[in-house]
């Protein structure tokens, strides 16, 4: 609010970066692109809900806890119109601690708990994360592997790297009420009794900024798997995150 | 009589203590549109010997308001800064710890051997301030009559297994002036 009242009462305009055009061109060509290669397959379409709650412990730890919903609102093939299949598919407890290790860089562990229908699977977490503030923007790396338990299945084991952007619509960095544009691509390699699997995911959301403590994001949330065998499996989410430190 | 352990411990306390003082910086800035440009700041900046791409900022920090142009020559980057009557301020540019006088490097390395630990510069600026006319002297002519040379320094440190970041400002001899914590702005949309 001060920002706006201050600029109104210099009566400035403000400006959006062409940084920020460059990098919203590149992600519609890489829809694009793997759009391409999915062609003639199946997709889903479902809401992403999540709730993601940051505390803060001391001496560079803290506790984070995110509930995440999946909802499913049609299906279909890329040759027909889809259908409509609301169906309620699982909900995702997720509580990990983590260990700042320098100035910019996390260390992480906790649990996943999923509840789909009557079947429960548990998650273990490791992840390392790096996040490096440039003149413009910032970036961030993040390394994860898992472990996932379920019953009647084997153990599946994956490896994930996540390269994530952040670029603010306004000035060199996000400052209260302002939008900015988060850029994430992950590629998850999983392993489950010698069947290897690749899935790609591209998830450009917009966010706001209350302040620095309380962010909402929404965008879709796009996921291909199965393609590097079988026939491609999509997924677009519409993703709503909102992120709270107490 | 203290015994050396003792005054060792006290010794550090007392020089981390010192350091958390330091003040916090808060700075908030948006871009403006050239056209938004009041025209004072307009042209001080069309008197300067630079043809490069401009982008302008609005910066909100502790010490008040103030309009920041900021491009890049010669693979350097500056910056120039008014306040909002459109005075200049002063006009910065980035450095390597190579381009200072080895008399000023030393009495900052002593600076920072004294209380914060592992130490590593990040960036270092140079800041010329001065009145419009003599700043205008000095980038034509370089004439450094009138001129306050400052030196602004981002420092990475870790004491007692705290990470921080500072920006410390020192005079053209190297003198500390003055040191503000930089507060890191919240990553948990980048890690989760």
């Amino acid at each position: 609010m001060d920002n706006i009242l201050t600029r109104r009462k210099f009566g400035l305009k403000t400006q959006t970066t062409l940084n920020t055009r460059f990098w919203l061109l590149l992600l519609f060509f890489g829809i694009a692109l793997i759009q391409k290669n999915a062609a003639q397959s199946g997709y889903r379409i479902g809401l992403l809900p999540a709730v993601n709650i940051n505390k803060p412990i001391g001496r560079g730890w803290a506790v984070n806890f995110k509930y995440e919903l999946r909802q499913f609102v049609a299906e279909g093939d890329y040759s027909a119109s889809p259908e409509s299949a609301f169906e309620y598919d699982l909900s995702d407890f997720i509580f990990i601690a983590s260990k700042k290790v320098g100035l910019n860089n996390t260390i992480a562990g906790g649990y996943l708990f999923r509840l789909r229908g009557a079947t429960v699977t548990h998650r273990t977490i490791q992840q390392f994360t790096i996040v490096r503030k440039l003149n413009a923007f910032r970036l961030a790396h993040r390394i994860s592997t898992d472990q996932t338990f379920e019953p009647d299945n084997p153990v599946e084991y994956r490896l994930r790297y996540r390269l994530t952007t952040e670029l603010p619509l306004n000035g060199e960095s996000v400052d209260p009420g302002e939008w900015y544009v988060k850029i994430s691509n992950e590629y998850l390699n999983s392993l489950q009794e010698n069947s290897y699997d690749l899935e790609v995911r591209l998830i450009p959301l917009l966010g706001y900024e209350f302040n620095d403590n309380n962010k909402l994001e929404f965008g879709p949330d796009y996921r291909i798997s199965s393609f590097l065998e079988n026939s491609p499996r999509s997924v677009y989410w519409l993703s709503v995150n909102w992120f709270v430190k107490l | 009589m203290m015994n050396p352990k003792n005054l060792t411990t006290f010794v550090i306390i007392f020089l981390s203590l010192n350091v958390i003082q330091a003040q916090t910086k808060f700075e908030k800035e948006y871009r403006l549109k050239n056209t938004s440009v009041p025209a004072k700041v307009q042209a001080f900046i069309d008197s300067l010997p630079f043809q490069e791409k401009i982008k302008w900022y609005f910066e909100e920090n502790n010490t008040g308001n103030s309009i920041e142009a900021k491009f890049k020559s010669d693979k350097i980057r500056y910056s120039v800064e008014f306040d909002t009557a459109g005075n200049i301020q002063d006009i910065e540019k980035e450095i390597h710890w190579t381009d200072m006088p080895a008399s000023t490097q030393s009495r900052i390395t002593a600076h920072l051997n004294t209380g914060y630990g592992y130490h590593k510069i990040q960036k270092i600026q140079i800041q010329y301030s001065g009145s419009s006319d003599d700043l205008i002297n000095f980038i034509n002519k370089k004439n450094t009559k009138n001129i306050t040379i400052r030196y602004e320094i981002i420092v990475k440190t870790r004491l007692i297994r705290k990470v921080s970041l500072f920006e410390m400002t020192f005079d053209e001899n190297g003198q500390h002036l003055n040191t503000a914590e930089i507060r890191f702005k919240n990553t948990d949309n980048l890690e989760y």
